[in-house]
């Protein structure tokens, strides 16, 4: 699992790949915690190469949204892989995220 | 798919039918035809060489023949009439009867589970049926359920034949279900159709059956027999019939205490179940099939799967009886746990980086069987399950001491089948008494505010597999097993 973060000023295009599993989730969660307390973020998040979530990777996703959105900031999931996306719309999630 | 059904004549002995009535009418005809020829030729040799053959005389034979031939016409019209008057009412009762024997024919049809093939989705076993009943209806009975990885089935036999075997039978059926719904031991299941029969019973109908409970997760079987024709068993050793209490038919003795035995199944062994419409179908000269000939057809073809196995019977019975009517209900019931192609099993300690270990054995099988999309869905599941077990299966202050030496170890167990259509992938462990399938599943629909992350690892291990139950076992193991097809 990896994830890449580019900032400029408040947008931030982060490119996660790999698999966020039970095992992953902590470092991933880690790794994003830096943008939870930021007002006005607006956060891009490219899934092209993120090929396996867990429910423990779903949950740091929902703790990313709400950490955001209570900031006023955004965020938007870019080019989910079609597993990944069948997950999210069967835990409706795909209701709560932004999905391009 | 229904079971074969065969439309029989229904004969009643009572009433003659429409054909029987035509048949008589033909005869008839015949015979008044044959008296009218036999007439014009007594006259015509007799009669012609004692009066000459004058004008007179022509004329007199002339109207004689038209009188004969009026008489013939009104004796067949009067006859024809007379007898379809007085058959009518009986061939219109006649095709009430017949009628109600189809609808209750389809109706008993109805009640019967899938003949062939059951349970498709699940790849480790595999179960036929096939009923054949001597008349319209029967008192022949097979059913089976699944349910918390455990098959339930039932074979039986009503005392008698026709409608009230059938009625019989379909009070059984009833019970049965209601019974193996909720009970878990073949003998009380046996037991309890038993006291419900024998209530009310002024009619002294019984029945024999076997109920029998095979436990999916490891092979152990139950039979309990009452009265019925032991089971033929295949096995690798051969084939040979199972030794079983035989007890009494049930509907006889209120309160008997019915004993059950105890087996085990391995992969690849078969158990074929029957009624004695089998083994005592006759041929001509009043031989009967006998149990020796169907171990001989089993033993020929013990390699077959439960469907084809059941076809050899069959078409071994039509040989030998050759078109003899069939005298009594013929149900056979097949069922066989299939080999595995490859398995693995390993011990997890519970610290959650031991999913890593359950994911290469899930990429090894599925790498080794391309199975593709379903051994994503299959690890994603395995994954919940486990974290779930690793998590929660342990809580603080729950009661069980695992650091003492007094107190078990903490077991975790995986382990995964492959089967030609379906995985079967079980997880053991000896935690807290933990069913997720009982877990009521996260609202989805809520709004970002109010969502909980809680609840989804369950909610994904029940989407993603097929089937899914789970067990507590001697109040000490959690068994939860999830299959997925492809």
């Amino acid at each position: 699992m990896q994830t890449i973060i580019n900032r400029k000023d408040k947008k931030v295009e982060i490119t996660v790949s790999g698999r966020i599993d039970t095992i992953a989730s902590p470092e991933f969660e880690q790794s994003l915690s830096g943008l939870m307390n930021e007002d006005d973020l607006d956060v891009m998040m490219d899934c092209s190469a993120m090929d396996y979530i867990s429910s423990s990777g779903l949950r740091v996703f929902l703790t990313l949204l709400k950490a955001l959105k209570a900031h006023g900031g955004s965020l938007t999931l870019i080019s989910m892989q079609e597993g990944i996306r069948e997950i999210f719309d069967m835990t409706g999630f795909s209701k709560l995220f932004i999905i391009k | 798919m229904r079971p074969e059904e065969k439309t029989h004549k229904t004969e009643h002995k009572n009433l003659p039918s429409k054909s029987f009535a035509r048949k008589l009418s033909f005869f008839i005809f015949l015979l008044m035809v044959l008296l009218y020829v036999i007439n014009i030729v007594i006259d015509y040799t007799f009669f012609t060489d004692l009066l000459e053959v004058t004008e007179e005389t022509r004329k007199v034979a002339w109207i004689t023949s038209v009188c004969d031939f009026s008489f013939l016409v009104t004796m067949l019209v009067s006859v024809y009439f007379c007898i379809t008057r007085f058959l009518k009412p009986v061939t219109m009762e006649t095709a009430r009867i017949e009628n109600e024997l189809h609808i209750a024919r389809d109706i008993q049809n109805a009640m019967l589970p899938e003949a062939y093939p059951a349970f498709n989705d699940h790849g480790e076993f595999r179960l036929s049926a096939y009923i054949r009943p001597a008349k319209e209806v029967g008192g022949d009975l097979y059913d089976y359920m699944l349910r918390d990885n455990r098959l339930y089935f039932l074979i039986g036999d009503a005392s008698g034949k026709g409608v009230p075997a059938s009625m019989f039978m379909s009070a059984t059926k009833y019970l049965y279900r209601a019974l193996a719904s909720d009970n878990d031991s073949a003998s009380d299941i046996v037991s309890k159709i038993n006291n419900a029969l024998c209530d009310n019973n002024s009619t002294n109908m019984f029945e024999t059956l076997i109920v029998g409970i095979l436990d999916l997760v490891d092979g152990s079987l139950e039979l309990c027999n009452a009265g019925h024709t032991a089971p033929l068993a295949i096995c690798s050793k051969g084939s040979y019939y199972l030794e079983l209490d035989s007890n009494i038919p049930v509907g006889v003795i209120e309160n008997y205490r019915y004993k059950s035995r105890h087996f085990r199944m391995l992969e690849g062994d078969k158990l074929l179940f029957y009624t004695d419409g089998v083994t005592e179908a006759e041929n001509s000269g009043k031989q009967q099939f006998g149990k020796d000939r169907l171990m001989e057809v089993v033993t020929n073809d013990m390699g077959k799967e439960p469907k084809d196995l059941i076809g050899s019977i069959t078409s071994s019975i039509n040989l030998f009886t050759c078109g003899m009517e069939q005298s009594d209900d013929i149900t056979i019931m097949a069922l066989s746990l299939e080999n595995c192609l490859w398995k693995q099993e390993i011990r997890l300690s519970d610290s959650i980086g031991e999913i890593g270990k359950i994911r290469e054995i899930i990429e090894s099988a599925s790498e080794r069987f391309s199975l593709g999309k379903v051994g994503q869905r299959m690890m994603l599941a395995v994954e919940e399950a486990a974290s779930n077990i690793i998590n929660y299966g342990w809580p603080e202050g729950s009661g069980q001491n695992y650091s003492s030496p007094e107190g078990s170890e903490k077991s975790i167990t995986f382990e995964l089948k492959i089967f030609s259509n379906s995985a079967v992938a079980i997880l053991k462990d000896n935690g807290i008494a933990f069913n997720p399938l009982e877990k009521e599943a996260p609202e989805l629909d809520r709004p970002l505010e109010l969502r909980q992350a809680g609840g989804l690892g369950i909610m994904l291990l029940k989407e993603l597999s097929d089937y899914a139950s789970y067990r507590r076992r001697c109040n000490d193991t959690n068994i939860l097993s999830l299959k997925f097809n492809y």
